[in-house]
């Protein structure tokens, strides 16, 4: 696993696992992990506690309001289609979940 | 590392369903795709309200943090996470989940851990007032349809079929009866194994489907692909 070198940096593990298709969403998902990361200060812990820290924090949660604050992303599905979606590809999925 | 690449000489290819019986008697269009924070989001915004006032294991979870923290947890452990959702085309052909499932990508294969496979971690049908309410046609299935999904996903992984589940042990004791009995009934085996993924011990409900029991479970719902 990668150690942190910043607080406020997203770890590259990190950013590399919440990436929504949708490239908008990915930047949200993106600002979303750093502030987690900021939050909790992990940046000089292990990989292991930082993981830890966050669950714990989700658990408890702590992180509700932030989670909160991506909800207004969901109105964005109303405009979705059918016929639009797209079977699941392990390839591309793949590929951006490293 | 795991042994994820190693496949039987007849491998199945990996096929999603796309549609599903109806209780009228006929089919409903059903896409699995895959889905994001958003999607968690909205379930717990438009259907777990529903599924709350209802006597169900699953009615205080929360998707947009289990989705989080599954992450979390498979990222600690080095493998991805997948989120699926079953879809139908609900009001004004605007995708609506039929159900979702979260699923490590690479877990150890519980009769040998030399091998990978696709750990079911949470699983949900929406309920069918949640269905009506969204103007789409409830499914018939889908407990076997997202077991399905899990399944084929394992194929297009390299894994050969192999899944592996935990039955929630929450809820009363007639709930933790009947959710076994209900994985048992769709074809999946119990574990006997003393460790599960090397970690975590067995507490007899652990389920899982092997290449043989995948190609079942696979042909059962073959007229549906």
């Amino acid at each position: 696993m990668t150690r942190v070198s910043s607080p406020t940096m997203v770890p590259p593990e990190l950013a590399s696992q919440v990436l929504s298709p949708d490239a908008r969403v990915r930047a949200i998902e993106r600002a979303f992990v750093a502030r987690l990361v900021s939050r909790l200060s992990t940046g000089a812990r292990s990989s292991t506690r930082r993981v830890e820290a966050i669950v714990q924090s989700l658990d408890a949660g702590e992180l509700d309001d932030a989670i909160g604050r991506l909800a207004p992303a969901a109105d964005e599905l109303a405009a979705e289609r059918f016929e639009d979606v797209r079977e699941f590809n392990h390839d591309s999925w793949k590929s951006r979940h490293g | 590392m795991l042994a994820a690449s190693i496949t039987s000489p007849d491998r199945m290819p990996g096929q999603f369903i796309n549609r599903l019986p109806t209780s009228a008697g006929g089919m409903v269009d059903v896409r699995v795709r895959e889905a994001d924070y958003r999607h968690a989001a909205a379930w717990d915004r438009d259907i777990q309200p529903l599924i709350r006032r209802m006597d169900r294991i699953d009615a205080p979870w929360k998707w947009s943090t289990l989705y989080l923290r599954s992450l979390f947890l498979e990222l600690s452990a080095g493998r991805r996470l997948g989120f699926l959702q079953l879809v139908t085309p609900g009001t004004a052909g605007a995708p609506f989940p039929l159900g979702q499932i979260l699923l490590a990508d690479g877990f150890p294969y519980p009769p040998d851990d030399t091998l990978a496979c696709a750990f079911l971690w949470y699983l949900a049908g929406a309920p069918e007032a949640a269905v009506v309410a969204a103007g789409a046609t409830p499914g018939k299935a889908i407990l076997a349809a997202l077991v399905d999904a899990a399944i084929q996903f394992s194929y297009v992984a390299g894994y050969d079929g192999r899944i592996c589940l935990h039955a929630s042990p929450a809820g009363t004791e007639a709930q933790r009866a009947q959710l076994l009995e209900r994985y048992t009934r769709l074809g999946l085996k119990r574990s006997s194994e003393r460790r599960i993924g090397r970690l975590r011990r067995n507490d007899g409900r652990y389920f899982y489907a092997d290449e043989q029991a995948a190609k079942l479970l696979s042909s059962n719902l073959q007229g549906y692909r």
